[in-house]
């Protein structure tokens, strides 16, 4: 029986604007074993980062998780108060962010972030913090004595495996990453990849990666989550997926990447555009534009049920 | 069917759905605008209406010195027996000349120089920018004495000197529209076609110069209310017997140890109606007609 | 580039700006319609005294260029001059009369049917006037009343007053009340900082509660409300009524310390005497409240906005999701991030708070610039207040400079 860390049951997540009640995330149930290398994959404002963010329960308002259950470790985390949860936060869940540059504060050293994230989880002396973080920035492949820099100093990839660095600072049990190397250029991002697998053999790290790359996710992750419009479609092993994709929309990813070993490739691309959140259309809402809709389609909204070995899908064609 | 209920004003029922779709559209900056128009329109029909309103002369005394404030005299008499309400009243049209006055000669003289010097641009515009910046950088209150000291008392004297301290917020805010809207590309493609300069000045600078030249106006007069009065209280404004508040109020300082506050407590507190008044004005104009990225 | 080509480069830019503030105060007292000279003394003073002081304060050379001349050589020894620029006035018999190679004072000159006339001085201090042939002029552009002006400023020479004290160096009373108004001014700063800076804070963390409101709501009543009435409420309560605090002077009869900096404060605690200390901070108290209250508007209203979107930046959130606790991340680390700009305001907001201080020395009698200034203009003394409104000119400069090298200290991003 596998160990499951983090277990998601019928989340829902809303955003209150002028516009409209945003649903960000409808019934969203996910389940993460320890030692799982996780992808969340899908469109921009599908909602993964959303999901995200609200495992550590910090949503920005005016949004707010109105329903569902977030188990981790096997305690409820909507049940916790604030101090509980900064508790957990950088300790236990960590996170990396996308943006290097804008997530590291301009006025503080490197070494300082670091020391600051330790002694606010931990009782030992600023020094011991300081020891503590040049061991870590050196495993990551930065040199102990520029822990005195300022973040603007860095390149791009040094910064992500700054913040990287402070996923790991505490041994959390589980690091998400919200698509840590997007800002980045294709060698520095396969340079982090590389670094990942590495820590993910080494620590047995509990890796929740959210990406929209499907080359990302097809490198490094053992099983992948696929969402469209704020609701999980498909959830399989990562060799099924790619070899055996189930939903309608997870095909059409996957029909729509290029190949560049062949040459004369004809890939389609999925007609039409992801939906309004606010006013989503009835029943599954990817039913405008799939191909195989049927009269249902449009009236239910298919729950996720297990097909086969594993893989979880949401559709009524099965 | 339901029927329309009647209602007892006839119109009432259109000020009132106006005032509330303004205030569910545009929010808090809605009421802030509203209370300062309200206040102004209160004001100005005091102004206005003084001698209809202020029940004694204010420039003669009328009653004992010192009288705290009771029925006959609302606000009391001062030092030489005149009515303080009556004077609070008459300074409302003290104070309203000259602001309004300087904030004119401000904006007539302010805006074409702006305009003039964005547009062509160069040395002129150099040289000038640099005269209306060290203008703008220097304490108003403080150009405004050394002007008032030279040029004496006097209503249109201190316009003057007042007027001075705002050219430059005409100038720049203008000159800075001149420049962008020089930039934009359709102007370069009218200008292509022929356009001559007024034609492109009346028809892509002043539209988007009005909007922000009403806001400035009202936050103009503003600070000429208070400056008007900080000069008057140091002795450098309209001379009596000419009900002025900040004369009033210095007046009135000596009798303050022996607890007489209400010859500056009144004038006082108009001055920080009326520069309020037009202050929230402004300030909700510029929300409403610029808006700012709205918090979501 | 480093801090120290920083610093320089600045400096001398400060320079030209220091010039043209001056040259607009200048233009101002000098050149705008309004005589000077009348403005001094009262109306009906006989014309031989309005001349006298003209001459004494030297208005009575050109402006800005003098082609005029200014001085001239004598070619033709003379014994007499005349009242006025005419062969048929009355001579005016020398007590020195003008020997050939007397150098004499040039301070206006006419034409008219007779031809030219110079009006002179001579060294001994007589004066009439001279048909021009009579001279040789030398023209000294520089000599003009700008020009003396500017070069007077670079000495550092700020005149001598006509009243109360004729002939007192304006120079000697500015030394003496700098001094206490940069100590209100910097109480005052202060004060405002801090409501502004925390009450900003605080409305940005909470935003949309009725906390919130208030303070934004303050932040406009404040600035609307007259310095110097908000000074005499706070007298009236906490002075008169309430008898807690001083409403007048800055330290209590027989107190005040020898002066090392001249700021009471500061010199009772240099000089170690307890009971000044406790007078001059009692005393500071209401005007600098007043003085700070008055400013803090601008700087509630800009650490929120600041604020605002500093906590919509990514490295708040990144450093919340670290468990880091709130205030921690509000009070330091968006704070410190949102207090740039902050600075620069203060930089801005310093002239708003000399004419601020201006009002409010005259109304708690506190003896700095600013009633220096109020009091030379109830006596009339034109060169005490041209020359304390320069050197408010170049006070402002001299704190734009300042806070520009501070932001370049305090922001690494522009060092490196």
């Amino acid at each position: 029986m596998a160990d499951v860390l983090v277990s998601i049951r019928n989340l829902d997540v809303h955003y209150y604007t002028r516009m409209g009640v945003v649903k960000a995330l409808d019934k969203v149930s996910l389940d993460i074993e320890r030692g799982q290398l996780i992808g969340l994959v899908g469109e921009s404002g599908c909602g993964k980062s959303t999901l995200g963010f609200a495992i550590l329960r910090l949503i920005p308002p005016p949004g707010r998780i109105v329903g569902g259950s977030i188990l981790f470790d096997a305690e409820e985390l909507l049940d916790k108060d604030g101090a509980y949860m900064r508790q957990i936060r950088g300790k236990r869940i960590s996170m990396v962010f996308q943006d290097p540059m804008t997530s590291l504060n301009p006025l503080q050293k490197i070494g300082d972030h670091l020391v600051e994230t330790i002694t606010t989880h931990e009782s030992v002396s600023k020094q011991e913090a300081w020891k503590r973080a040049e061991e870590l920035v050196d495993r990551l492949g930065i040199s102990p004595s520029r822990l005195s820099d300022y973040p603007h100093q860095f390149s791009g990839g040094m910064r992500q495996r700054i913040m990287i660095s402070l996923a790991l600072a505490l041994d959390s049990d589980l690091i998400i990453a919200d698509e840590p190397t997007t800002s980045l250029d294709v060698i520095v991002e396969a340079q982090i990849l590389d670094l990942l697998k590495e820590l993910k053999a080494a620590y047995n790290m509990t890796l929740m990666l959210i990406t929209h790359n499907m080359g990302i996710v097809a490198e490094l992750v053992d099983r992948v989550a696929v969402m469209y419009a704020a609701k999980i479609v498909e959830v399989a092993d990562a060799l099924d997926l790619f070899a055996n994709p189930v939903h309608p929309y997870t095909q059409g990813l996957l029909k729509s990447i290029p190949n560049i070993k062949l040459l004369d490739q004809e890939f389609e691309i999925m007609k039409g555009s992801p939906p309004d959140l606010i006013d989503p259309p009835t029943g599954c809402r990817f039913h405008p534009r799939c191909l195989h809709a049927m009269d249902i389609c449009s009236e239910v909204d298919p729950p996720l049920k297990h097909v086969e070995n594993g893989t979880m899908v949401a559709c009524h064609l099965y | 069917m339901t029927e329309r209920p009647r209602t007892i004003i006839p119109g009432l029922g259109n000020f009132v759905g106006w005032f509330a779709r303004g205030a569910k559209w545009y929010g808090a900056e809605w009421y802030i605008t509203c209370a300062g128009g309200v206040i102004l329109f209160i004001v100005i029909a005091v102004t206005i209406l003084a001698p209809y309103i202020a029940p004694y002369d204010p420039t003669n005394f009328v009653g004992d010195p010192f009288i705290p404030p009771n029925s006959q005299f609302l606000m009391g008499t001062d030092k030489l027996g005149r009515d303080v309400f009556s004077r609070v009243v008459y300074g409302s049209q003290t104070i309203m000349m000259v602001a309004i006055f300087s904030a004119l000669m401000s904006s007539l003289v302010g805006i074409p120089i702006g305009l003039l010097s964005g547009f062509v641009g160069g040395k002129l515009d150099r040289v000038l920018s640099l005269v209306m910046d060290s203008i703008y950088s220097f304490p108003g209150l403080i150009l405004a004495i050394a002007m008032a000291a030279m040029l004496g008392p006097g209503v249109v004297n201190i316009s003057i000197a007042i007027a001075v301290i705002y050219i430059p917020t005409y100038f720049r805010m203008v000159r800075g529209q001149v420049l962008s809207a020089k930039e934009e590309l359709y102007v370069e493609a009218a200008r292509s076609l022929g356009a001559s300069a007024a034609t492109i000045l009346r028809m892509y600078v002043f539209p988007n110069v009005i909007p922000s030249v009403v806001v400035v106006f009202s936050l103009n007069i503003s600070d000429a209310i208070l400056t008007e009065a900080g000069l008057s209280f140091i002795g450098l404004g309209i001379p009596a017997p000419t009900p002025d508040w900040g004369f009033d109020v210095n007046a009135g300082r000596p009798y303050l140890p022996g607890g007489r506050w209400w010859l500056i407590t009144f004038p006082g507190i108009m001055i920080a109606i009326v520069a309020l008044g037009f202050s929230l004005l402004g300030e909700g104009l510029n929300e409403i007609l610029n808006p700012r990225l709205r918090e979501a | 580039m480093s801090l120290r080509a920083y610093i320089i480069t600045r400096v001398l830019l400060a320079i030209p700006m220091v010039l043209v503030l001056v040259t607009v105060v200048f233009v101002i007292m000098r050149v705008m319609p309004g005589d000077p000279v009348r403005v001094m003394l009262r109306p009906g003073a006989p014309q031989e005294y309005v001349d006298e002081i003209r001459h004494a304060l030297e208005l009575d050379k050109p402006l800005f260029i003098n082609l005029r001349g200014s001085s001239a050589v004598v070619t033709q020894s003379g014994a007499t001059l005349r009242e006025r620029p005419s062969h048929e006035e009355e001579e005016v018999p020398l007590d020195s009369p003008l020997a050939e190679e007397d150098v004499v004072q040039l301070s206006d000159r006419r034409t008219n049917e007779e031809g030219e006339w110079l009006r002179l001085y001579t060294a001994e201090g007589e004066d009439g006037w001279a048909p021009v042939e009579w001279f040789s002029i030398r023209i000294n552009p520089l000599d003009s009343q700008y020009f003396d002006f500017i070069f007077a400023l670079a000495r550092l020479d700020f005149g001598e007053s006509i009243s109360p004290v004729r002939g007192r160096p304006v120079s000697t009373d500015l030394k003496a009340k700098f001094p206490k108004t940069l100590e209100l001014s910097i109480a005052g700063m202060a004060i405002a900082l801090l409501i502004g800076v925390f009450g900003g804070a605080f409305s940005a963390q909470n935003r949309g509660s009725p906390g919130d409101y208030g303070i934004r709501l303050y932040g406009i009543i404040i600035y609307a409300i007259p310095v110097f009435w908000l000074g005499l409420m706070l007298q009236l309560f906490f002075g008169i009524y309430l008898g807690w605090l001083p409403v007048q002077g800055m330290i209590g009869t027989g107190l005040m310390p020898e002066p090392i900096t001249g700021m009471p404060v500061v010199d009772s605690i240099l000089r170690a005497q307890p009971a000044s200390l406790i007078s001059a901070l009692r005393h500071l108290a209401l005007p600098s409240i007043t003085l700070g209250l008055y400013i803090s508007g601008a700087f509630i209203r800009l650490t929120r906005a600041n604020m605002l979107q500093m906590l919509r930046q990514d490295f708040i959130t990144a450093a919340r999701a670290r468990g880091i606790k709130e205030n921690v991340v509000v009070y330091r680390h968006a704070l410190k991030n949102a207090f740039i700009p902050i600075l620069t305001m203060m930089g801005l907001q310093f002239a708003i708070l000399l004419a601020g201080a201006v009002l409010t020395e005259t109304t708690f009698n506190w003896e700095g610039l600013g009633r220096f200034l109020v009091r030379r203009i109830e006596s009339r003394d034109y060169p005490s207040i041209q020359s304390t409104i320069v050197l408010f000119a170049m006070l402002v400069t001299a704190v734009s400079l300042i806070v520009d090298i501070i932001y370049a200290r305090l922001d690494p991003r522009i060092r490196y």
